[in-house]
Protein backbone atom coordinates (compact mmCIF):
# COMPACT_ATOMS: atom_id res chain seq x y z
CA UNK A 1 0.00 0.00 0.00
CA UNK A 2 2.80 2.25 0.82
CA UNK A 3 4.41 2.35 -2.49
CA UNK A 4 1.51 3.01 -4.09
CA UNK A 5 0.16 5.90 -1.84
CA UNK A 6 3.81 7.22 -2.71
CA UNK A 7 3.95 7.36 -6.71
CA UNK A 8 0.37 8.77 -6.48
CA UNK A 9 1.63 11.36 -4.16
CA UNK A 10 4.49 12.37 -7.01
CA UNK A 11 2.38 11.65 -9.63
CA UNK A 12 -0.08 14.55 -8.25
CA UNK A 13 2.68 16.86 -7.27
CA UNK A 14 3.79 16.61 -11.05
CA UNK A 15 0.26 16.70 -12.34
CA UNK A 16 0.12 19.99 -10.09
CA UNK A 17 3.32 21.36 -11.62
CA UNK A 18 1.96 20.70 -15.08
CA UNK A 19 -1.48 22.05 -15.30
CA UNK A 20 -0.01 25.06 -13.27
CA UNK A 21 2.50 25.42 -16.59
CA UNK A 22 -0.07 24.73 -18.68
CA UNK A 23 -1.37 28.33 -18.27
CA UNK A 24 1.68 29.57 -19.74
CA UNK A 25 2.19 27.66 -22.12
CA UNK A 26 -1.36 25.92 -23.48
CA UNK A 27 -3.27 29.25 -22.49
CA UNK A 28 -1.00 32.10 -23.16
CA UNK A 29 1.18 30.38 -25.57
CA UNK A 30 4.15 31.10 -24.09
CA UNK A 31 7.21 28.98 -23.76
CA UNK A 32 8.52 28.67 -20.42
CA UNK A 33 11.43 26.34 -19.38
CA UNK A 34 12.23 27.73 -15.66
CA UNK A 35 9.35 25.74 -14.19
CA UNK A 36 11.22 23.26 -11.51
CA UNK A 37 13.30 26.80 -10.93
CA UNK A 38 10.22 28.09 -9.07
CA UNK A 39 9.02 24.46 -8.14
CA UNK A 40 12.74 24.57 -6.41
CA UNK A 41 12.35 28.02 -4.87
CA UNK A 42 8.85 27.06 -3.34
CA UNK A 43 10.82 23.95 -1.36
CA UNK A 44 13.70 25.43 -0.57
CA UNK A 45 12.12 28.69 0.74
CA UNK A 46 9.54 26.25 2.48
CA UNK A 47 12.61 23.91 4.33
CA UNK A 48 15.08 26.85 5.03
CA UNK A 49 12.69 29.51 6.95
CA UNK A 50 11.27 26.41 9.08
CA UNK A 51 14.43 25.69 9.86
CA UNK A 52 16.87 28.41 10.45
CA UNK A 53 13.82 30.95 11.15
CA UNK A 54 12.07 29.13 13.50
CA UNK A 55 8.84 29.26 12.25
CA UNK A 56 5.92 27.24 11.36
CA UNK A 57 6.01 24.97 8.62
CA UNK A 58 2.80 26.90 6.73
CA UNK A 59 4.08 30.42 7.27
CA UNK A 60 7.00 29.23 5.75
CA UNK A 61 5.45 27.44 2.68
CA UNK A 62 3.26 30.86 2.18
CA UNK A 63 7.03 33.04 2.38
CA UNK A 64 8.14 30.74 -0.19
CA UNK A 65 4.90 31.13 -2.34
CA UNK A 66 5.53 34.87 -1.75
CA UNK A 67 9.21 34.78 -2.76
CA UNK A 68 8.45 32.98 -6.15
CA UNK A 69 5.81 35.51 -6.71
CA UNK A 70 8.22 38.29 -6.67
CA UNK A 71 10.77 36.84 -8.37
CA UNK A 72 8.36 35.99 -11.24
CA UNK A 73 7.11 39.35 -11.09
CA UNK A 74 10.42 41.10 -11.41
CA UNK A 75 11.55 38.34 -13.97
CA UNK A 76 9.26 38.46 -16.32
CA UNK A 77 8.85 42.37 -16.59
CA UNK A 78 11.68 42.87 -18.82
CA UNK A 79 11.57 39.32 -19.96
CA UNK A 80 7.81 39.72 -21.86
CA UNK A 81 9.46 42.08 -23.91
CA UNK A 82 11.24 39.63 -25.79
CA UNK A 83 10.00 37.60 -29.27
CA UNK A 84 8.63 33.93 -28.10
CA UNK A 85 11.69 31.88 -29.18
CA UNK A 86 13.92 34.62 -26.86
CA UNK A 87 11.79 33.99 -24.02
CA UNK A 88 12.01 30.46 -24.42
CA UNK A 89 16.08 31.19 -23.93
CA UNK A 90 15.51 33.98 -21.21
CA UNK A 91 13.55 31.27 -18.94
CA UNK A 92 16.22 28.43 -19.76
CA UNK A 93 18.75 30.81 -18.41
CA UNK A 94 16.85 31.80 -15.37
CA UNK A 95 16.65 28.04 -14.45
CA UNK A 96 20.11 27.14 -15.23
CA UNK A 97 20.88 29.92 -13.06
CA UNK A 98 18.43 29.13 -9.91
CA UNK A 99 19.78 25.99 -10.14
CA UNK A 100 23.56 27.19 -9.87
CA UNK A 101 22.87 29.05 -6.79
CA UNK A 102 21.20 26.03 -5.16
CA UNK A 103 24.35 23.98 -5.99
CA UNK A 104 26.97 26.48 -5.33
CA UNK A 105 25.42 28.98 -2.63
CA UNK A 106 26.32 26.26 -0.18
CA UNK A 107 26.69 28.50 3.17
CA UNK A 108 22.62 29.03 2.71
CA UNK A 109 21.52 25.66 0.75
CA UNK A 110 24.33 23.14 2.02
CA UNK A 111 24.82 22.69 -1.75
CA UNK A 112 24.78 19.08 -3.51
CA UNK A 113 24.28 17.82 -0.24
CA UNK A 114 20.82 19.21 0.22
CA UNK A 115 18.69 19.69 2.77
CA UNK A 116 17.21 16.72 4.90
CA UNK A 117 15.02 16.31 8.00
CA UNK A 118 12.53 19.23 6.76
CA UNK A 119 9.39 19.22 9.42
CA UNK A 120 6.19 18.57 8.25
CA UNK A 121 3.50 21.14 9.02
CA UNK A 122 2.02 18.06 11.03
CA UNK A 123 2.93 14.82 12.86
CA UNK A 124 0.91 12.35 10.23
CA UNK A 125 1.23 9.09 8.67
CA UNK A 126 2.06 8.68 5.22
CA UNK A 127 -1.30 8.54 3.64
CA UNK A 128 -2.54 11.58 5.56
CA UNK A 129 0.05 13.22 3.50
CA UNK A 130 -0.89 11.65 0.27
CA UNK A 131 -4.56 13.14 1.31
CA UNK A 132 -3.22 16.29 0.73
CA UNK A 133 -1.78 15.98 -2.20
CA UNK A 134 -4.81 14.53 -3.38
CA UNK A 135 -6.82 17.54 -2.02
CA UNK A 136 -4.34 20.30 -3.43
CA UNK A 137 -4.40 18.54 -6.67
CA UNK A 138 -7.78 18.97 -7.10
CA UNK A 139 -7.86 22.84 -5.46
CA UNK A 140 -5.13 23.56 -8.52
CA UNK A 141 -7.25 21.77 -11.17
CA UNK A 142 -11.01 23.89 -10.06
CA UNK A 143 -8.86 27.01 -9.84
CA UNK A 144 -7.25 26.78 -13.51
CA UNK A 145 -10.58 25.25 -14.55
CA UNK A 146 -12.35 28.33 -12.85
CA UNK A 147 -9.50 30.56 -14.62
CA UNK A 148 -9.78 29.25 -17.86
CA UNK A 149 -13.32 29.77 -18.66
CA UNK A 150 -13.37 33.05 -17.21
CA UNK A 151 -13.35 36.37 -19.04
CA UNK A 152 -10.06 36.37 -18.22
CA UNK A 153 -9.31 33.00 -19.30
CA UNK A 154 -10.90 34.41 -22.81
CA UNK A 155 -8.38 37.23 -23.12
CA UNK A 156 -5.52 34.81 -22.52
CA UNK A 157 -6.66 32.85 -25.66
CA UNK A 158 -7.04 35.37 -27.43
CA UNK A 159 -3.77 36.61 -26.70
CA UNK A 160 -2.02 33.55 -27.86
CA UNK A 161 -3.82 33.79 -31.31
CA UNK A 162 -2.68 37.34 -32.30
CA UNK A 163 -1.02 39.18 -29.56
CA UNK A 164 -1.15 42.30 -31.88
CA UNK A 165 -5.12 42.22 -32.56
CA UNK A 166 -5.37 41.88 -28.43
CA UNK A 167 -3.29 45.32 -28.31
CA UNK A 168 -5.38 46.75 -31.08
CA UNK A 169 -8.35 45.95 -29.33
CA UNK A 170 -6.79 47.66 -26.43
CA UNK A 171 -6.41 44.82 -24.04
CA UNK A 172 -3.03 45.35 -21.09
CA UNK A 173 -1.06 42.54 -22.94
CA UNK A 174 2.24 42.79 -20.42
CA UNK A 175 -0.22 42.55 -17.46
CA UNK A 176 -2.06 39.45 -18.85
CA UNK A 177 1.47 38.31 -19.07
CA UNK A 178 2.19 38.94 -15.77
CA UNK A 179 0.04 38.28 -13.89
CA UNK A 180 -0.87 34.39 -15.70
CA UNK A 181 3.25 34.18 -15.17
CA UNK A 182 2.95 34.81 -11.72
CA UNK A 183 0.35 32.68 -10.68
CA UNK A 184 1.79 29.57 -12.49
CA UNK A 185 5.31 29.85 -10.54
CA UNK A 186 2.90 30.56 -7.29
CA UNK A 187 0.90 27.42 -8.15
CA UNK A 188 4.78 25.42 -8.37
CA UNK A 189 6.19 27.14 -5.64
CA UNK A 190 2.91 25.69 -3.57
CA UNK A 191 4.13 21.86 -5.32
CA UNK A 192 7.41 22.68 -4.12
CA UNK A 193 6.39 22.71 -0.69
CA UNK A 194 4.40 19.78 -0.80
CA UNK A 195 7.32 18.05 -2.19
CA UNK A 196 9.50 19.66 0.92
CA UNK A 197 6.71 18.03 3.49
CA UNK A 198 6.40 14.95 1.50
CA UNK A 199 9.55 13.39 1.22
CA UNK A 200 11.62 16.02 4.03
CA UNK A 201 15.12 16.09 1.64
CA UNK A 202 15.59 17.96 -1.06
CA UNK A 203 18.49 18.66 -3.26
CA UNK A 204 19.43 20.44 -6.49
CA UNK A 205 18.96 17.77 -8.52
CA UNK A 206 15.24 17.73 -7.99
CA UNK A 207 14.91 20.97 -9.81
CA UNK A 208 17.35 21.21 -12.55
CA UNK A 209 16.53 22.23 -16.24
CA UNK A 210 15.93 18.20 -17.14
CA UNK A 211 12.81 18.78 -14.93
CA UNK A 212 11.50 21.61 -16.26
CA UNK A 213 11.84 19.88 -19.68
CA UNK A 214 9.76 16.63 -18.44
CA UNK A 215 7.38 19.08 -16.56
CA UNK A 216 7.30 20.69 -20.50
CA UNK A 217 7.19 17.06 -22.08
CA UNK A 218 4.06 16.50 -20.01
CA UNK A 219 1.76 19.53 -21.08
CA UNK A 220 2.56 18.60 -24.63
CA UNK A 221 2.21 15.04 -24.44
CA UNK A 222 -1.60 15.49 -22.39
CA UNK A 223 -2.28 18.63 -24.24
CA UNK A 224 -1.39 21.95 -24.20
CA UNK A 225 -4.54 24.26 -23.23
CA UNK A 226 -6.66 21.65 -22.61
CA UNK A 227 -6.90 21.57 -18.36
CA UNK A 228 -7.50 18.05 -18.44
CA UNK A 229 -5.03 17.08 -20.55
CA UNK A 230 -1.25 18.29 -18.80
CA UNK A 231 -2.84 16.28 -15.68
CA UNK A 232 -3.52 13.40 -17.40
CA UNK A 233 -0.07 14.08 -19.04
CA UNK A 234 1.96 14.71 -15.80
CA UNK A 235 0.34 10.92 -14.34
CA UNK A 236 0.66 9.07 -17.43
CA UNK A 237 5.08 9.73 -17.46
CA UNK A 238 5.28 8.80 -14.11
CA UNK A 239 3.34 6.24 -14.14
CA UNK A 240 4.08 4.45 -17.51
CA UNK A 241 8.17 4.08 -16.04
CA UNK A 242 7.34 2.66 -12.92
CA UNK A 243 5.91 -0.36 -14.34
CA UNK A 244 9.21 -1.28 -16.16
CA UNK A 245 10.53 -2.21 -12.45
CA UNK A 246 8.13 -5.18 -12.69
CA UNK A 247 9.75 -6.18 -15.65
CA UNK A 248 13.45 -6.40 -14.25
CA UNK A 249 15.80 -4.35 -15.77
CA UNK A 250 18.92 -3.25 -13.61
CA UNK A 251 18.40 0.00 -11.95
CA UNK A 252 20.63 2.18 -13.88
CA UNK A 253 18.85 1.15 -17.31
CA UNK A 254 15.65 1.86 -15.82
CA UNK A 255 17.36 5.41 -15.79
CA UNK A 256 18.19 5.80 -18.88
CA UNK A 257 14.72 4.22 -20.57
CA UNK A 258 13.05 6.80 -18.72
CA UNK A 259 14.84 9.93 -20.01
CA UNK A 260 14.47 8.39 -23.49
CA UNK A 261 10.68 7.57 -23.22
CA UNK A 262 10.40 11.35 -21.96
CA UNK A 263 12.18 12.80 -24.77
CA UNK A 264 11.29 10.58 -27.68
CA UNK A 265 7.14 10.60 -26.41
CA UNK A 266 7.49 14.84 -26.43
CA UNK A 267 9.29 14.30 -30.17
CA UNK A 268 6.55 11.99 -31.11
CA UNK A 269 3.47 13.76 -29.81
CA UNK A 270 5.03 17.23 -31.66
CA UNK A 271 5.40 15.43 -35.11
CA UNK A 272 2.42 13.48 -34.82
CA UNK A 273 -0.44 15.02 -32.63
CA UNK A 274 0.86 17.96 -31.05
CA UNK A 275 -2.69 19.18 -29.78
CA UNK A 276 -1.95 16.20 -27.08
CA UNK A 277 -3.46 13.18 -26.22
CA UNK A 278 -6.58 15.02 -24.54
CA UNK A 279 -6.68 17.73 -27.41
CA UNK A 280 -8.86 18.19 -30.31
CA UNK A 281 -7.13 19.71 -33.46
CA UNK A 282 -8.35 22.79 -33.76
CA UNK A 283 -9.02 24.16 -36.88
CA UNK A 284 -6.72 25.28 -39.58
CA UNK A 285 -6.22 29.25 -39.23
CA UNK B 1 50.28 33.33 -14.20
CA UNK B 2 48.00 35.16 -16.75
CA UNK B 3 48.89 34.57 -19.75
CA UNK B 4 48.30 30.71 -19.19
CA UNK B 5 44.61 31.12 -18.23
CA UNK B 6 44.40 33.60 -21.57
CA UNK B 7 45.89 30.50 -23.58
CA UNK B 8 43.46 28.17 -22.18
CA UNK B 9 40.15 30.97 -23.10
CA UNK B 10 41.27 30.87 -26.75
CA UNK B 11 41.53 27.04 -26.98
CA UNK B 12 37.92 26.99 -25.51
CA UNK B 13 37.36 29.81 -27.32
CA UNK B 14 37.41 28.53 -30.66
CA UNK B 15 35.80 25.17 -29.99
CA UNK B 16 32.73 27.52 -28.67
CA UNK B 17 33.09 29.64 -31.44
CA UNK B 18 32.87 27.16 -34.05
CA UNK B 19 30.19 25.12 -32.77
CA UNK B 20 28.16 28.07 -31.81
CA UNK B 21 28.95 28.73 -35.94
CA UNK B 22 27.55 25.12 -36.82
CA UNK B 23 24.31 26.03 -34.44
CA UNK B 24 23.95 29.43 -36.64
CA UNK B 25 24.11 28.22 -39.71
CA UNK B 26 20.88 26.06 -38.81
CA UNK B 27 19.21 29.26 -37.65
CA UNK B 28 20.02 31.09 -40.47
CA UNK B 29 18.35 28.95 -42.98
CA UNK B 30 15.94 26.80 -41.10
CA UNK B 31 15.05 29.70 -38.55
CA UNK B 32 15.50 27.68 -35.16
CA UNK B 33 17.74 27.00 -32.71
CA UNK B 34 18.85 23.43 -33.36
CA UNK B 35 20.05 21.43 -30.09
CA UNK B 36 20.32 17.81 -31.47
CA UNK B 37 23.42 19.04 -32.59
CA UNK B 38 24.22 18.25 -29.25
CA UNK B 39 23.43 14.79 -29.47
CA UNK B 40 25.29 14.97 -33.05
CA UNK B 41 28.35 15.76 -31.36
CA UNK B 42 27.53 13.51 -28.70
CA UNK B 43 27.35 10.44 -30.68
CA UNK B 44 29.87 11.15 -33.48
CA UNK B 45 32.75 11.03 -30.61
CA UNK B 46 31.52 7.68 -29.40
CA UNK B 47 31.18 6.67 -32.75
CA UNK B 48 35.12 7.24 -33.45
CA UNK B 49 35.67 6.15 -30.34
CA UNK B 50 33.87 2.65 -30.67
CA UNK B 51 35.68 2.03 -33.83
CA UNK B 52 39.04 3.26 -32.70
CA UNK B 53 38.91 0.19 -30.00
CA UNK B 54 38.25 -2.32 -32.76
CA UNK B 55 41.50 -1.35 -33.71
CA UNK B 56 40.80 0.60 -36.84
CA UNK B 57 42.94 3.56 -37.76
CA UNK B 58 42.23 6.80 -36.30
CA UNK B 59 41.70 8.52 -39.19
CA UNK B 60 39.14 6.23 -40.58
CA UNK B 61 37.55 6.52 -36.51
CA UNK B 62 37.22 9.76 -37.29
CA UNK B 63 35.99 9.58 -40.92
CA UNK B 64 33.34 7.45 -40.26
CA UNK B 65 32.40 9.20 -37.32
CA UNK B 66 32.15 12.62 -39.18
CA UNK B 67 29.26 10.64 -42.07
CA UNK B 68 27.47 9.39 -39.27
CA UNK B 69 27.03 12.65 -38.00
CA UNK B 70 25.96 14.03 -41.30
CA UNK B 71 23.52 10.89 -41.50
CA UNK B 72 22.39 11.81 -37.87
CA UNK B 73 21.48 15.48 -38.51
CA UNK B 74 20.01 14.85 -41.74
CA UNK B 75 17.58 11.86 -40.60
CA UNK B 76 16.60 14.06 -37.79
CA UNK B 77 15.80 16.80 -39.92
CA UNK B 78 13.49 15.22 -42.35
CA UNK B 79 12.31 13.24 -40.31
CA UNK B 80 11.23 15.70 -37.61
CA UNK B 81 12.06 19.15 -37.78
CA UNK B 82 11.05 19.09 -42.07
CA UNK B 83 7.17 17.77 -41.19
CA UNK B 84 7.02 20.05 -38.29
CA UNK B 85 7.97 23.19 -40.62
CA UNK B 86 5.79 22.05 -42.82
CA UNK B 87 2.84 22.37 -40.16
CA UNK B 88 3.87 25.74 -39.57
CA UNK B 89 5.63 24.61 -36.22
CA UNK B 90 6.88 27.84 -34.47
CA UNK B 91 10.58 28.20 -33.65
CA UNK B 92 9.82 27.55 -29.86
CA UNK B 93 7.79 23.81 -30.96
CA UNK B 94 10.96 23.54 -33.04
CA UNK B 95 13.55 23.65 -30.26
CA UNK B 96 11.76 21.92 -27.68
CA UNK B 97 11.31 19.06 -30.30
CA UNK B 98 15.38 19.27 -30.69
CA UNK B 99 15.57 19.39 -26.62
CA UNK B 100 13.22 16.60 -26.71
CA UNK B 101 15.43 13.92 -29.43
CA UNK B 102 18.52 15.09 -27.66
CA UNK B 103 17.61 13.90 -24.31
CA UNK B 104 16.42 10.37 -25.91
CA UNK B 105 19.79 10.38 -27.40
CA UNK B 106 22.26 11.21 -25.00
CA UNK B 107 20.01 8.54 -22.68
CA UNK B 108 21.07 5.81 -25.31
CA UNK B 109 24.52 6.87 -25.72
CA UNK B 110 24.58 6.53 -21.89
CA UNK B 111 22.63 3.20 -21.79
CA UNK B 112 25.53 2.10 -24.72
CA UNK B 113 28.77 3.32 -23.43
CA UNK B 114 27.62 4.68 -19.73
CA UNK B 115 28.08 6.87 -17.72
CA UNK B 116 32.01 6.38 -16.97
CA UNK B 117 34.65 8.71 -18.27
CA UNK B 118 35.77 7.46 -21.41
CA UNK B 119 39.29 8.24 -23.41
CA UNK B 120 40.91 7.86 -26.58
CA UNK B 121 44.35 5.81 -26.75
CA UNK B 122 46.76 9.20 -26.33
CA UNK B 123 47.84 10.60 -29.79
CA UNK B 124 50.90 12.01 -28.41
CA UNK B 125 52.77 13.05 -24.84
CA UNK B 126 50.92 15.66 -23.52
CA UNK B 127 54.03 18.12 -23.61
CA UNK B 128 53.18 20.94 -26.41
CA UNK B 129 55.07 24.17 -26.79
CA UNK B 130 55.40 27.02 -23.93
CA UNK B 131 54.11 29.90 -26.44
CA UNK B 132 54.65 33.83 -24.41
CA UNK B 133 54.69 31.87 -20.67
CA UNK B 134 51.80 29.87 -21.03
CA UNK B 135 52.07 25.85 -22.18
CA UNK B 136 49.75 24.70 -24.60
CA UNK B 137 49.56 20.74 -24.72
CA UNK B 138 49.70 19.39 -28.36
CA UNK B 139 45.57 18.24 -28.64
CA UNK B 140 45.12 21.94 -27.73
CA UNK B 141 47.09 23.75 -30.30
CA UNK B 142 45.41 21.17 -32.79
CA UNK B 143 42.31 22.43 -31.26
CA UNK B 144 43.18 26.36 -32.49
CA UNK B 145 44.44 25.39 -35.61
CA UNK B 146 41.82 23.13 -37.05
CA UNK B 147 38.68 24.71 -35.36
CA UNK B 148 40.22 27.94 -36.66
CA UNK B 149 40.76 26.36 -39.94
CA UNK B 150 37.95 25.04 -40.61
CA UNK B 151 36.15 28.75 -39.38
CA UNK B 152 37.64 30.48 -41.63
CA UNK B 153 36.68 28.01 -44.50
CA UNK B 154 33.12 28.18 -43.75
CA UNK B 155 33.77 31.77 -43.78
CA UNK B 156 35.30 31.77 -47.35
CA UNK B 157 32.05 29.58 -48.32
CA UNK B 158 29.42 31.70 -46.93
CA UNK B 159 31.46 34.83 -48.49
CA UNK B 160 32.39 33.86 -51.86
CA UNK B 161 31.51 30.38 -53.77
CA UNK B 162 27.75 29.97 -55.12
CA UNK B 163 26.00 27.84 -52.59
CA UNK B 164 26.94 30.52 -49.79
CA UNK B 165 24.94 32.80 -52.19
CA UNK B 166 22.06 30.21 -51.99
CA UNK B 167 22.69 30.32 -48.41
CA UNK B 168 22.09 34.05 -47.90
CA UNK B 169 19.43 34.15 -50.04
CA UNK B 170 17.49 31.65 -48.05
CA UNK B 171 18.78 33.08 -45.13
CA UNK B 172 17.41 36.46 -45.95
CA UNK B 173 14.21 35.45 -47.28
CA UNK B 174 12.34 31.69 -47.51
CA UNK B 175 9.67 33.02 -49.75
CA UNK B 176 11.53 35.23 -52.49
CA UNK B 177 14.14 32.30 -52.33
CA UNK B 178 11.06 30.20 -53.86
CA UNK B 179 10.00 32.57 -55.98
CA UNK B 180 13.77 33.03 -57.59
CA UNK B 181 13.48 29.38 -58.50
CA UNK B 182 15.80 28.13 -54.95
CA UNK B 183 15.36 24.74 -53.88
CA UNK B 184 15.15 25.64 -50.60
CA UNK B 185 14.60 22.50 -48.98
CA UNK B 186 17.75 21.58 -50.98
CA UNK B 187 19.75 24.24 -49.23
CA UNK B 188 18.23 23.35 -45.78
CA UNK B 189 19.64 20.17 -46.14
CA UNK B 190 23.32 20.77 -47.53
CA UNK B 191 23.74 23.25 -44.81
CA UNK B 192 22.30 20.20 -42.30
CA UNK B 193 25.17 18.21 -43.60
CA UNK B 194 27.63 20.93 -43.47
CA UNK B 195 26.71 21.82 -39.48
CA UNK B 196 26.81 18.27 -38.62
CA UNK B 197 30.02 18.00 -40.28
CA UNK B 198 31.16 20.35 -38.36
CA UNK B 199 29.64 19.58 -35.63
CA UNK B 200 32.20 16.27 -35.67
CA UNK B 201 34.69 17.69 -36.20
CA UNK B 202 34.87 20.25 -33.07
CA UNK B 203 33.87 16.94 -31.15
CA UNK B 204 36.88 14.69 -31.90
CA UNK B 205 39.05 17.35 -31.10
CA UNK B 206 37.48 17.61 -27.85
CA UNK B 207 37.61 14.26 -27.06
CA UNK B 208 41.05 13.60 -28.25
CA UNK B 209 41.98 16.59 -26.10
CA UNK B 210 40.14 15.60 -23.18
CA UNK B 211 37.60 12.48 -22.85
CA UNK B 212 34.32 11.55 -23.50
CA UNK B 213 30.97 11.59 -21.32
CA UNK B 214 27.60 11.22 -22.47
CA UNK B 215 26.34 14.44 -21.68
CA UNK B 216 29.61 16.45 -23.55
CA UNK B 217 27.30 17.85 -26.43
CA UNK B 218 24.68 19.39 -24.23
CA UNK B 219 27.16 20.65 -22.14
CA UNK B 220 29.02 22.57 -24.78
CA UNK B 221 26.22 23.26 -27.05
CA UNK B 222 24.61 25.55 -23.84
CA UNK B 223 27.54 27.38 -24.16
CA UNK B 224 28.18 27.43 -28.12
CA UNK B 225 24.01 28.81 -27.56
CA UNK B 226 25.15 31.53 -25.41
CA UNK B 227 28.19 32.19 -27.58
CA UNK B 228 26.30 32.52 -30.29
CA UNK B 229 23.25 35.04 -28.59
CA UNK B 230 26.02 36.89 -27.37
CA UNK B 231 28.02 37.08 -30.27
CA UNK B 232 25.56 37.66 -32.82
CA UNK B 233 23.48 35.18 -35.62
CA UNK B 234 24.55 35.09 -39.08
CA UNK B 235 27.62 35.70 -39.42
CA UNK B 236 30.89 32.61 -38.28
CA UNK B 237 32.76 36.06 -37.39
CA UNK B 238 30.16 36.44 -34.55
CA UNK B 239 29.86 33.26 -33.12
CA UNK B 240 33.77 33.33 -32.70
CA UNK B 241 33.75 36.53 -31.31
CA UNK B 242 31.16 35.23 -28.67
CA UNK B 243 33.10 31.94 -28.37
CA UNK B 244 36.42 34.00 -26.85
CA UNK B 245 34.03 36.38 -24.80
CA UNK B 246 32.32 33.32 -22.92
CA UNK B 247 35.73 31.64 -22.72
CA UNK B 248 37.42 34.42 -21.80
CA UNK B 249 34.61 35.45 -18.71
CA UNK B 250 34.89 31.80 -17.70
CA UNK B 251 38.24 32.25 -17.21
CA UNK B 252 38.51 35.28 -15.80
CA UNK B 253 35.68 34.22 -13.53
CA UNK B 254 37.77 31.55 -12.38
CA UNK B 255 40.57 33.20 -11.19
CA UNK B 256 38.29 35.10 -8.87
CA UNK B 257 35.63 32.24 -7.69
CA UNK B 258 35.16 29.26 -7.16
CA UNK B 259 35.20 26.80 -10.84
CA UNK B 260 31.38 25.67 -10.32
CA UNK B 261 30.16 29.12 -10.65
CA UNK B 262 31.29 29.42 -14.03
CA UNK B 263 27.89 28.64 -15.54
CA UNK B 264 25.76 31.02 -13.35
CA UNK B 265 28.29 33.77 -14.73
CA UNK B 266 28.19 32.80 -18.11
CA UNK B 267 24.29 32.69 -18.25
CA UNK B 268 24.06 35.75 -16.20
CA UNK B 269 25.76 37.27 -19.03
CA UNK B 270 23.41 36.19 -21.56
CA UNK B 271 20.45 37.52 -19.81
CA UNK B 272 22.55 40.82 -20.15
CA UNK B 273 22.49 40.83 -23.74
CA UNK B 274 19.26 39.71 -24.06
CA UNK B 275 18.17 42.44 -22.50
CA UNK B 276 20.27 44.94 -23.39
CA UNK B 277 22.06 43.97 -26.92
CA UNK B 278 19.90 40.76 -28.50
CA UNK B 279 20.99 41.23 -31.77
CA UNK B 280 24.60 40.32 -30.11
CA UNK B 281 28.08 42.06 -30.93
CA UNK B 282 28.25 41.77 -34.36
CA UNK B 283 24.78 40.95 -35.08
CA UNK B 284 22.62 43.58 -37.39
CA UNK B 285 19.55 44.83 -36.07
CA UNK B 286 16.71 42.64 -36.10
CA UNK B 287 14.07 43.21 -39.23
CA UNK B 288 11.31 44.73 -38.48
CA UNK B 289 8.09 42.68 -37.72
CA UNK B 290 5.97 42.15 -40.65
CA UNK B 291 2.06 41.46 -39.87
Amino acid sequence: MGYLEHIVAIALIYAILASSLDLVIGHAGMFSVAQAAFWGIGGYATALITIRGGTSPAVAAAAGVGAAAILAVVISIPTLRLSDEYFLIATFAYQVIVTGLMTNWTTLTRGPLGINSIPPPFAAMPHQFTAVVVLAAAATLALTWRLVNSPYGRVLHALREDEILCRALGKPVVKLKVTVFTLSASIAAVAGALLAWYVTYIDPTNFTVTESILIVSMVIIGGAGTTFGPFFGAVLLIVLPELMRFVGLPAAATANLRQILYGAAMVAMLALRPYGLLGRQRPAQ
Amino acid sequence: MSSQWIADGIVLGCSYGLFAASMGLIRQVARFFDFSLAAVYTIAAYAAYALRRQALSLPIAITAGVLLAITLGLTAHTTVFRPLQRRRATAEVLLLASLGLTIALDNAVSLIWGDATLAFPRLSSNDGLLIAGAHLTWPQIRIVVIDGTVGLALWSVIRFTRFGMLLRAVSSDVELSRVRGIRVDRIISATVAIASAIAAIVAMNNALDTDLVPLMGFNLILLAAVSLIVGGIGSVGGAFCGGLLIAMTQQFSASLLPIQWQETIVFGLLIGFIFVRPTGILGRPLPKTTV
